[in-house]
């Protein structure tokens, strides 16, 4: 046999690349919910409009091109919750409650920035009175339920993402 | 032992010897809505304990937010960040990359700002200026 034999090559790098593109899209997605979850729960709840103003973009395949958003969800939940509080009060007071007075408490949807070869993921608090509550003010101590959420879930990516790409990488 | 108290110690320590801060108001752990400004506050927004898997603990992570009042001479007259920039500067000279520092209740193994921070409050016509940082402290 000296001399002969046969070579086989497998080029499995493209599949390696589109296996870690997929596991990492993955993560993100559970990373994403459940950070908006438990941001959920731990937020200071009177109307429960904060709690509910909290939204997630994430992409939904593994390119990172598509996204899903519950921007609008959220901002119809947290207003209605918004405007249920203030015709209370109103009725309370036997006032009556003008238009103008409903307010949008939702801030404009964030700009969802990805540059090439990037999967990204984003969680934010759409009432725009969410930094008073994480920071406090001059005459409100601090509440925050964002911050700790992140330092909870901090670890959560690297392990999805693990996990997901070695089950990925055994099958290849 | 809290290391919440331990944190509280090294920044008032470390905060209350810096000398020219100018913080006429005091610093206070916490909300102070009746100190003259400029003042100092420090708040922690955030704990968590770095176990190993006998749930014996290593230390306690801690997140502060530090923030530096100064307000506008008037309602009318509009002001600056200026100084509350020098004392969150002074600040962070003091207390940033400090490292094994003993106090009563622990020792502070490191203290590092992760992040500036910046607001403009309005309460009755005055605008506050406040400068700060988000410093992670570890505790022992």
């Amino acid at each position: 046999m000296a001399g002969k034999y046969v070579k086989v090559i497998f080029d499995k790098s493209k599949m390696a690349e589109s296996a870690f593109k997929e596991s990492a899209s993955k993560a993100i997605q559970k990373v994403c919910l459940e950070l908006q979850n438990e941001a959920r729960s731990r937020a200071p709840k009177d109307t429960g409009a904060l709690a509910a103003s909290i939204y997630h973009i994430i992409p939904t395949d593994s390119t990172g091109d598509k996204f899903h958003s519950d921007y609008s969800q959220a901002k119809s939940k947290a207003n209605s919750m918004h405007r249920k509080r203030v015709k209370s009060n109103a009725r309370k007071q036997k006032k009556t409650v003008y238009a103008w007075g409903i307010k949008n408490i939702m801030a404009r949807k964030r700009k969802f920035k990805r540059g090439p070869n990037q999967i990204v993921g984003l969680v934010a608090v759409g009432a725009f009175y969410r930094n008073p509550v994480e920071f406090g003010s001059k005459k409100m101590s601090a509440k925050p339920f964002f911050i700790p959420s992140v330092e909870s879930k901090s670890s959560a990516f690297d392990e999805y993402c693990a996990r997901e790409l070695g089950a990925k990488l055994g099958r290849l | 032992m809290s290391q919440h108290a331990a944190a509280e110690q090294f920044l008032y320590s470390k905060i209350s010897t810096i000398s020219g801060l100018g913080a006429t108001g005091g610093i206070h752990a916490g909300v102070a809505p009746d100190a003259v400004c400029p003042y100092v506050t420090f708040e922690s927004l955030s704990s968590l304990d770095v176990s190993v898997i006998s749930g014996h603990r290593l230390m306690t992570d801690l997140l502060y937010l530090v923030k530096c009042y100064t307000v506008s001479e008037s309602p009318t007259k509009g002001g600056s960040f200026a100084s509350a920039d020098d004392m969150a500067d002074a600040i962070y000279s003091a207390i940033h990359q400090q490292q094994d520092v003993s106090v009563t209740d622990g020792l502070i193994l490191s203290c590092v700002r992760e992040e500036p921070y910046s607001e403009i409050e309005q309460d009755e016509g005055f605008a506050y200026y406040i400068r700060g940082g988000i410093y992670r402290i570890r505790v022992s």
